[in-house]
């Protein structure tokens, strides 16, 4: 064999072992290419799928915002021609405001006037109403003087009354009198102060004053005693002596023991009588 | 038995492993 045929050899085993690694190298590298296809292609159209939905979207909020700022802008105009409205409104309250403020104004003043009036109507009042307090209290201490002088004049007149009666009474006796007394041919026109009438009594009291027994008796002067008088005094039946009246009141009258005619002592208790009379 | 000979052995045996591997690659495009 020459050296070309040497040659070809190893050039042949050299590229036989390329030809298996590159075969191997093939193998070992093995791809799908159509299931790659496949799932690429399945993405791709998720991929349109979600792109389309987006769009969908897009264009629905898109559409949704256009309303939207449709309305915020009918809204904004709205809300223009309020705030016009409301302006045209705050001057109108504004104006009215101030006609309301001079109003107060001009009452506030009327109500002060009014007011010090009403003070001095209320003070004037109170005045009234003392006086016509007084004006009461005057009246009723004017009717219950009415009253005591009114209950004062019927007392007098039944008094009267009744000594107009008790002197028809006394009219009428004196005229009994007078006929008893012309009967028994007695003159009526006899002083009586010589007379000392009969009755009776007891001592109620004895003192003894410069000297002299002193005496109270139980009789007076509407009794008929009168100072001057004499009366016996007695215990039981026993004379014990004779009083000489000094002084005299309505039912009682005070004497003077006279010793001569003394026949003991004169004690509270002791009876005395008018029936002697001393001259 | 030369070195050559060995060589063209060894260059057939790769040839055909070579072979093999193409058609197993091959055959899964099927």
């Amino acid at each position: 064999m020459n050296f070309l045929g040497k040659c070809f050899v190893v050039a042949l085993f050299v590229m036989s072992c390329a030809f298996m690694g590159a075969a191997i190298a093939a193998y070992g590298a093995h791809r799908d290419l159509k299931a790659e296809k496949q799932r690429i292609q399945t993405q791709l159209n998720q991929t349109q799928a979600q792109l389309q939905t987006k769009t969908s979207e897009f264009q629905r909020t898109n559409s949704s915002l256009t309303q939207e700022k449709q309305a915020a802008t009918e809204r904004l105009i709205q809300l223009e021609s309020e705030k016009a409205r409301l302006a045209e409104r705050n001057r109108d309250a504004q104006a009215e405001l101030d006609a309301l403020r001079t109003a107060s104004g001009a009452a506030i003043a009327g109500m002060e006037a009014t007011q010090i009036s009403n003070n001095a109507l209320a003070d004037e009042l109170n005045e009234l109403r003392d006086s016509i307090r007084e004006a009461l209290s005057d009246k009723d201490r004017y009717f219950a003087t009415a009253l005591e002088a009114t209950e004062k004049f019927q007392a007098i007149r039944n008094d009267i009354e009744s000594a107009l009666e008790q002197n028809r009474e006394l009219v009428a006796d004196t005229s009994r009198m007078t006929s008893l007394l012309r009967a028994n041919n007695l003159d009526p026109n006899t002083p009586a102060d010589a007379i000392t009438p009969k009755v009776d009594g007891v001592v109620s009291r004895t003192k003894r004053e410069n000297g002299a027994q002193l005496v109270e008796i139980s009789i007076g002067s509407d009794d008929g005693i009168r100072a001057g008088d004499t009366v016996d005094v007695f215990r039981n039946t026993k004379y014990r002596g004779r009083l000489e009246i000094l002084r005299t009141a309505p039912d009682r009258a005070v004497g003077r023991v006279d010793v001569r005619f003394q026949q003991g002592p004169i004690q509270e208790g002791d009876r005395v009588t008018t029936r002697l009379k001393l001259s | 038995m030369t070195v050559y000979t060995v060589l063209m052995i060894l260059a057939t045996v790769a040839l055909a492993v070579g072979c093999i591997f193409l058609y197993l690659e091959s055959a899964s495009y099927q």
